[in-house]
């Protein structure tokens, strides 16, 4: 049965009704009717009352007619049944009905005669009221006096019309509650009838249209009530799903352009690998021409026979315990195309879950051009493009992956620049193919030959040097014919073992270090590395480096070692000697002076010196000492440089250093070769006032005539011809002689390493004007040197 | 659905009419005071011959209580003597005659005190009349018939019930009077100087009913009332002295008493009733004697439409 629900507010209503209707009956029943009944009383009481006096007059007067009257006139009244008064005797006096006067109460009641026998006497004019067997009546004993004795008047009273009226009223009200309740049953009926039905309808209709497809479908708002705001919401959740189908839509459209147009292939199967679907791209990578082609196949029809047991061991295995190792990982395989053919794949397998079903979707990548691209860039990098051999690289992979090779050879073919220089490039790299063709043929097969640099070969072997010198010794001077001519073979050769835990990279640097000994040592050498020797020149190349290091960090400082008069001993000027001191210790000038040749770095000591010992001087002249001329060692080599003679200028002016203070001494002259430029630069000092020494005259071959030849105020003897010169009477002639000829063209002399008075004797003898050594002073570190300069009588500074 | 508010209203509708009918039928207030014309009634009633009709019994001591009971309307339904009806009528109280209960041959009578014994020793004398009432009428007719002059006596309002008593006490030396309070007097040695003989016919005591009273009773009740009383009547009538027992529980009279009275008495049959009372020129002879008397003395202020005073239909319909 179908229940109209705008049918219930009027069963509802009349429910209620009745309920209410029960229940006003019942409250009429119940206190109504008591409250009648009281109220009722009450009024009966009170009107008898006011009449009392009435009576107790007419009793005193003895006018039983008008107690007669009296009792008739009462029983007029509707409601009063019976009007009694009643003697002391119970004889009734006056009644309503004439029939009972004279008679007695007995005879007329015996129930009311019962109560009022029972009854004391009344000491108040109070209304008693008496039981009687009907509901509805009311029976009321007034007490009377007669005489000194008490009478009753007694009044019967029928509720029943009053109660009738009451009901009426009740019934009345009942009556308007139930029409109320129905007339506002009714009216909530037609007005849900007509709000809640009709927009209902409406909205069930619009409902209806939208879900058959019309979306335009939109209910009609009305504000007036509470369903403007359900119709407003449901147009808005309308609006919000349209957008959201079009968003949908939109989306879709979107993947399938992203899957379209992708050139990654996507496919996606369920856990039986079943194809679920596939992109375009998917179908170009496997040759397929549709869909359909593939569509609810097994992915094994993808899958080269070799690997499909292992792909259904995967699926399995993914299927039962969760996860498997292939997932979201970046993989290489290989897939088997519609004509049979394999693909190089890369693929990405992930695992999702659709509408509660585990399904697979696999990204793969068409890797053919990759993997060529790839094939090349391996071969650029592990390949020499000259001789097709591997490269240095290739070397270091293989080492990674074999280690069987226990030693290294590195042969680097003689005179190659030479051949480039004299003929062309091209016939080095031809030499270098043609080299590279006899060793591949000549070495034993086991040994892999890498070309590393230039014309140099790295070979790895497993044989050691007993086995492979020969070998090696077999090739010199081996021809080789090249284009226009052929060549003698001949290379150097540096052997080194190769220990399991070695860094190749080490050990090839060392073999590298001992190449270059070996190029040294000419032709055709062939060197064992020896690791101290490779120690030394690692040492010397720190050192060098650190040397440099120290010149730009001006670390380099002064030792002073004093001239002295020799006639009175006196000091007189001092050279200043470069020393370094590295990590604590004192560094032999004989150690880093040469390392300073070798590795170019004379200028900068140089230019360090002349800067270092300006900047002194002006230092002590500022604080007041008397400073005696300061000399420093310049090599020969380059006091013929300009650059050098202006960077002294530079720095003289720069420390306004007054120029006599400032002497050069001339190391190496024996290596003067531009002799003219070198004299003409010397006399620029000398013009500016800055004088001149030979150094350590005696330990070259040079000419004493030519050496004076050139413009220098001072000679200083070396050591060696002090010490000869005092050994016998023909080195004492030539010292004598030197000393002459130097005063003769007035050319001071200055002898070294003085270290005995007999020495000094015999130099003064000879007319030696200054002498330096270890009989008056070594050399001297700075404040020591200080200490000198104002011990010699020299005024301390202010 | 439309039958089901049409349902609901009718159901609020009915409900609401209900609550506005009347509860019953309207009850038979009949007033009347002591007289033995009107006990058959109260026999009637005693005997329960009124069945499906709520009637009451009101009983008034003088006729001036039952008078003012209709015209209160405590009561729908009077015994009254005729003239009483004429004065209710021009009172323009709208009334009914419908039944006769007798025509007094006799009963009322005008009583001198002992001491008193003929007309002319009433001269100058207090009499004692029930003042609102058909004594006023009778002491007129007394009056004219004997042609007193009515200034020549002290006339004294009088209740009925306190006729005797007052007789007793000397208040008043002769009194327009009938039962039960004529043979009290009489007892005391009273001397009846005037009787209804004297003016045949004119004294009659009747049945009204009050037609215009919110509970005036219906045609029906009536009718049937008149109908279920009539049979109790036919067998009263058929052997009156096997009533008296019944017919004396009011009047408290001796058995001499009672037949006396009864014998001034005449208590017409229904057949008789109607007879007099559809004879129109006759009734209305008498209407027009009452009225006359009545506008002399006073009591009535204008003559009444007594036209349709007198319905004999419930009598007809017998």
């Amino acid at each position: 049965m179908r229940l109209n629900i705008s049918l219930l507010p009027l069963l509802l209503t009349i429910v209620l009704a009745l309920l209410g209707v029960g229940l006003l009956y019942l409250m009429h029943q119940s206190m109504t009717r008591a409250q009648l009944i009281e109220t009722e009383r009450q009024h009966l009481v009170e009107s008898l009352l006011e009449q009392h006096s009435l009576l107790e007059n007419y009793l005193m007067r003895g006018d039983d007619a008008a107690l007669k009257n009296w009792a008739s006139l009462k029983s007029e009244s509707r409601h009063v049944q019976a009007v009694l008064v009643v003697t002391p005797d119970w004889k009734i006096l006056a009644a309503h009905q004439v029939e009972l006067e004279g008679g007695n109460l007995t005879a007329f009641s015996q129930a009311i005669f019962q109560q009022l026998d029972t009854l004391p006497p009344q000491q108040l004019v109070r209304p008693i009221q008496l039981q009687t067997n009907q509901s509805d009546q009311l029976l009321l004993a007034l007490p009377l006096h007669f005489a000194s004795r008490q009478g009753w008047l007694l009044l019967q009273y029928d509720l029943t019309a009053a109660l009738q009226a009451g009901l009426a009223i009740t019934l009345q009200n009942m009556g308007v509650y139930v029409i109320s309740m129905l007339l506002s049953g009714v009216l909530t009926l037609l007005l849900l009838k007509k709000i809640l039905h009709q927009r209902l309808r409406q909205l069930e209709t619009t409902l209806q249209h939208y879900s058959t497809g019309q979306n335009q479908a939109r209910a009609t708002v009305d504000d007036g009530n509470e369903f403007g705001a359900l119709e407003l919401m449901l147009n808005q959740t309308f609006d919000a799903l349209d957008q959201q189908r079009h968003l949908v839509e939109r989306s879709h459209i979107f993947n399938q352009v992203i899957l379209d147009s992708t050139t990654d292939g996507i496919v996606s199967a369920n856990a039986h690998g079943r194809i679920l679907q596939v992109n375009p791209a998917t179908l170009n990578i496997f040759r397929y021409q549709s869909e359909d082609d593939l569509l609810n196949q097994d992915l094994a029809l993808l899958i080269p026979g070799e690997f499909r047991q292992q792909h259904h061991l995967g699926l399995a295995d993914s299927a039962e315990h969760g996860p498997g190792k292939a997932l979201n990982k970046l993989r290489q395989v290989e897939g088997l195309r519609r004509d049979g053919s394999l693909v190089p794949l890369d693929i990405t397998i992930s695992k999702t879950e659709l509408f509660g079903e585990p399904i697979f979707i696999a990204f793969l990548k068409d890797n053919t051009e990759q993997r060529q691209y790839q094939l090349s860039i391996e071969q650029l990098a592990f390949t020499d493009m000259l001789t097709g051999i591997t490269n240095l690289n290739g070397i270091k992979r293989l080492l990674v992956q074999q280690h069987k090779y226990r030693w290294v050879y590195l042969i680097n073919i003689d005179g190659m620049a030479n051949l480039n220089h004299s003929f062309s490039f091209d016939t080095g790299d031809n030499l270098l193919k043609a080299c590279c063709r006899l060793l591949q043929t000549k070495l034993p097969a086991s040994c892999v030959l890498a070309r590393h640099q230039g014309a140099e070969f790295i070979l790895l072997a497993c044989q050691d040097p007993a086995q492979m010198l020969p070998k090696l010794s077999a090739l010199q001077g081996h021809e080789v014919a090249l284009e226009k001519f052929n060549l003698k073979l001949s290379f150097c050769a540096t052997y080194v073992s190769l220990p399991e835990s070695t860094d190749f990279e080490d050990v090839l640097h060392s073999a590298e270090l001992m190449m270059r000994q070996a190029k040294a040592a000419g032709r055709g050498s062939v060197l064992q590395v020896e690791p101290g020797l490779i120690q030394h020149l690692q040492h010397n190349a720190l050192l060098c480096h650190q040397l440099e290091l120290a010149i730009r960090e001006e670390q380099l400082f002064f030792y002073y070692q004093p001239k002295f008069s020799a006639r009175d001993r006196r000091p007189v000027a001092a050279e200043a000697l470069i020393r370094w001191q590295h990590a604590g210790q004192m560094i032999s000038p004989a150690v880093f002076i040469p390392l300073a040749e070798q590795s170019h770095l004379m200028p900068q000591l140089d230019r360090f010196v002349i800067s270092k010992a300006c900047a002194q001087i002006r230092d002590w002249l500022d604080a007041g000492f008397k400073v005696m001329p300061i000399s420093i060692n310049l090599s020969a080599r380059y006091l013929v440089d300009d650059s050098t003679i202006a960077y002294i200028f530079e720095k003289v002016g720069e420390f306004d250093v007054p120029a006599h203070l400032l002497e050069v001494e001339v190391t190496e002259y024996s290596l003067i070769q531009d002799e003219a430029h070198t004299a003409e630069n010397m006399i620029r000092l000398q013009k500016a006032g800055i004088s001149i020494a030979i150094d350590d005259y005696g330990t070259g071959h040079s000419n004493l005539a030519t050496v004076l030849s050139l413009p220098v105020q001072n000679l200083k003897i070396d050591q060696s011809f002090i010490r000869t010169g005092m050994s016998s009477s023909k080195g004492r002639a030539i010292l004598e002689n030197i000393l002459q000829l130097a005063k003769s063209l007035q050319v001071t002399t200055t002898a070294e390493g003085v270290e005995t008075e007999e020495q000094l004797a015999f130099l003064q003898r000879s007319g030696c004007e200054y002498i330096q050594g270890y009989l008056l002073s070594k050399p001297l570190p700075h404040p020591e040197f200080e200490r000198l300069m104002q011990s010699a009588g020299i005024p301390t500074p202010a | 659905m439309r039958q089901l508010i049409f349902a609901g209203m009718m159901l609020g509708v009915s409900a609401l009419l209900t609550a506005c009918q009347p509860q019953s039928e309207q009850k038979l207030r009949i007033g009347t005071n002591l007289w033995p014309g009107y006990e058959p009634l109260y026999v009637a009633h005693q005997q329960k011959v009124f069945k499906d009709l709520d009637v009451q019994m009101i009983e008034y001591r003088a006729a001036g209580q039952v008078l003012n009971g209709l015209r209160k309307g405590t009561i729908n339904m009077a015994a009254v003597t005729l003239d009483e009806a004429v004065r209710i009528a021009a009172s323009g109280i709208p009334i009914e005659v419908i039944w006769l209960f007798n025509i007094s041959d006799g009963a009322d009578q005008l009583l001198a005190r002992p001491g008193i014994r003929d007309i002319a020793g009433l001269k100058g004398k207090k009499i004692g009349v029930e003042g609102n009432a058909l004594g006023a009428y009778l002491l007129q007719r007394f009056f004219a018939l004997h042609q007193l002059n009515p200034e020549h006596y002290q006339i004294v309002g009088l209740d009925l019930a306190a006729h005797a008593q007052a007789m007793a006490k000397n208040e008043i030396d002769a009194v327009m009077t009938f039962e039960p309070e004529k043979s009290k007097m009489l007892r005391l040695g009273a001397t009846a100087l005037f009787t209804s003989k004297e003016v045949p016919g004119e004294v009659l005591d009747v049945l009204i009913v009050r037609k215009d009273s919110p509970d005036a009773p219906t045609e029906a009740q009536l009718q049937q009332f008149i109908s279920q009383y009539y049979q109790h009547f036919r067998k009263m009538q058929q052997h009156w002295q096997a009533w008296y027992p019944m017919l004396n529980r009011r009047m408290k009279l001796s058995d001499t008493e009672l037949a006396v009275t009864f014998s001034e008495l005449q208590v017409p049959s229904a057949a008789e009733q109607l007879n007099i009372l559809s004879d129109k020129p006759h009734m209305q002879k008498i209407l027009q004697g009452y009225q006359d008397v009545l506008l002399n003395i006073g009591m009535i202020q204008q003559a009444c439409d007594c036209q349709s005073l007198i319905n004999t239909h419930y009598l007809e319909s017998l």
